[in-house]
């Protein structure tokens, strides 16, 4: 058996992860999406698309709903796999005891539908038919990208723009978001958090694993308070191989490109009434640049028409 | 009598079986304790290598320490079609499977899971997100995961080394408990031909082991290096 007492988030008080990535390991956990408009479409009997990349929180929001109709048998939930099909027949019999035993199709259901890029036409037009025929209430596809293409065109109109792009979270949201798994505890301030989430590509799932492994080594360090060096330091450790190379060759690229621009330093020419600067950024030519002081009031102007 | 008798060896010093040994493996400490910690934070992890380079050897490392609870399910994707619910419901045996009992909190390991098919894949990643599992641990190569999956692992991939000619010395010696029997210049040269594959190698020094000890020889020389096709033996 292992010991457990010998983890970091046991020092700390928690006896598991506190940054597990796992889906809703927190109830109501959702942060920085707004649930209401999503569950007053489902009551609406409307069909929806939830887009958002991987790793924002699709899933935990699809539990989340899911937590909402909890025990009222009214909800059905499926994940799209790649070239196999989905057994949507099956669901819907087997939503209830009385489809079970009666062999019938329950009706007025909510379908959830996860990984929705990876639906089929033939899924698309099994879901489109049990529209129809009154089995399904409404429909909440959950996946990375809306594809016009896969959906049968009925089942595009009832969509009718119905998208809901799941923005990224703010950097105030992320520190909402690991205050909520952690606490307010000394090891990690709010400045670390927001660092921390700039160097995870504003990806939650990241932030949270990038955080575990912050707050592990800073416990093996024995460090009591992170500062933004000591979490850049350990991020940098904590970096597979693949994204240090990637982010080696981000980083020679954009020297490069900054020493290109050192040398191409903008010709300026003084005439009577007006400075006008000619810059010249690989391919760029912006002319008449003006000063600011003579270009604000234009600015302001045109702004206000 | 077999050759590891005459020795004076219980049981073969340099068997491959799954399992065996593992004790004495080399240059997995760290990875084991990086994977115990994984597996008991509930994250989903990758062990990744060649062939050859100890992934089987981890996972049963880290089956060991969870040793007791039966918490930990371990199961080869290829030597058999796997179902990953029923497996969950042998848990309970019997009476898992009359009343769909499913349990909670378990440790999944799937070994060589290039063979396991997209659909059990994706349940994994259910019972994953619902809980049921605390952990997955897939051994293979990382590269045939699909990007969702890639995507919850994230960066808890635990990458094994091939095994380098000192670490083959340590690993004899660790399984020979000596090198009496079998010299260090000889196990360099086993290693050489061995094409950093450990299971090969130790199953290269099995062979000349025999083959020494059938000639009645004290130590292992070059000439009982024929065995495993060296022409200079």
């Amino acid at each position: 058996m292992i010991n457990v007492a010998d983890t970091w988030y046991w020092n700390l008080g928690f006896s598991s992860n506190p940054f597990s990535t796992k889906p809703a390991t927190l109830t109501n956990e959702v942060v920085g999406i707004q649930l209401e408009p999503i569950l007053e479409k489902i009551d609406n009997g409307e069909i929806q698309f939830i887009e958002a990349p991987l790793g924002s929180g699709k899933t935990t929001l699809l539990k989340s709903i899911i937590a909402r109709f909890g025990g009222k048998k009214k909800l059905i939930y499926a994940s799209c796999i790649k070239n196999e099909c989905l057994d949507l027949r099956g669901l819907l019999k087997n939503a209830t005891l009385k489809g079970k035993l009666l062999n019938k199709l329950s009706n007025g259901m909510i379908l959830m539908v996860d990984e929705a890029q990876n639906i089929s036409r033939e899924e698309a037009q099994e879901i489109t038919d049990y529209l129809e025929q009154g089995n399904l209430k409404a429909v909440a596809f959950f996946g990375t990208n809306y594809n016009k293409k896969l959906l049968t065109n009925k089942l595009n109109d009832s969509l009718n723009g119905n998208i809901t792009v799941l923005s990224y979270l703010t950097p105030e949201e992320a520190v909402e978001l690991v205050r909520k798994r952690i606490g307010y505890v000394n090891l990690i301030p709010d400045y670390v958090i927001r660092e921390i989430y700039g160097r995870s590509n504003s990806n939650p799932r990241r932030l949270l694993q990038n955080c575990e492994d912050v707050c592990r080594k800073a416990s093996e360090l024995s460090i009591k308070e992170l500062t933004l060096t000591d979490a850049g330091t350990l991020l940098k450790t904590s970096e597979p191989a693949a994204a240090k190379k990637k982010r080696a060759i981000i980083k020679a690229k954009t020297s490069k490109k900054a020493k290109k621009y050192d040398k191409k330093k903008p010709k300026i020419k003084k005439t009577e009434n007006h400075q006008t600067a000619t810059v010249t950024y690989s391919g760029y030519n912006l002319e008449n640049i003006r000063t600011y002081e003579e270009e604000m009031p234009t600015a302001k102007k045109g702004h206000e028409e | 009598m077999s050759w590891y008798e005459t020795q004076g060896y219980i049981e073969d010093p340099f068997s491959t079986k799954k399992g065996a040994f593992t004790e004495q493996s080399v240059n997995l400490k760290v990875p084991a304790a990086e994977l115990v910690y994984n597996i008991e934070a509930g994250n989903m992890v990758l062990v990744d290598g060649p062939k050859g380079t100890g992934k089987t050897a981890l996972l049963f490392l880290a089956i060991e320490k969870f040793e007791g609870e039966r918490k930990v399910i371990y199961f080869d994707c290829s030597k058999d079609k796997v179902d990953i619910k029923k497996l969950m419901q042998k848990r309970y045996g019997s009476l898992g499977r009359v009343f769909n009992l499913t349990p909670r909190g378990m440790v999944l390991m799937l070994d060589n899971f290039k063979s396991l098919s997209r659909k059990e894949l994706e349940r994994a990643k259910y019972y994953f997100d619902n809980n049921y599992l605390r952990s997955i641990v897939f051994a293979g190569n990382g590269a045939e995961l699909p990007e969702n999956v890639r995507d919850r692992i994230g960066n808890r991939v635990i990458k094994l080394k091939a095994l380098a000619a000192k670490d083959a010395v340590e690993l004899v010696r660790n399984r020979l408990g000596s090198l009496d029997f079998l010299p260090e210049k000889i196990i360099r040269k086993i290693y050489a031909k061995s094409r950093d594959d450990a299971g090969a190698f130790l199953e290269k020094c099995k062979k000349v082991c025999q083959t020494a000890t059938e000639g009645r020889a004290t130590v292992v020389s070059e000439k009982h290096l024929k065995a495993i096709g060296d022409k200079r033996g």
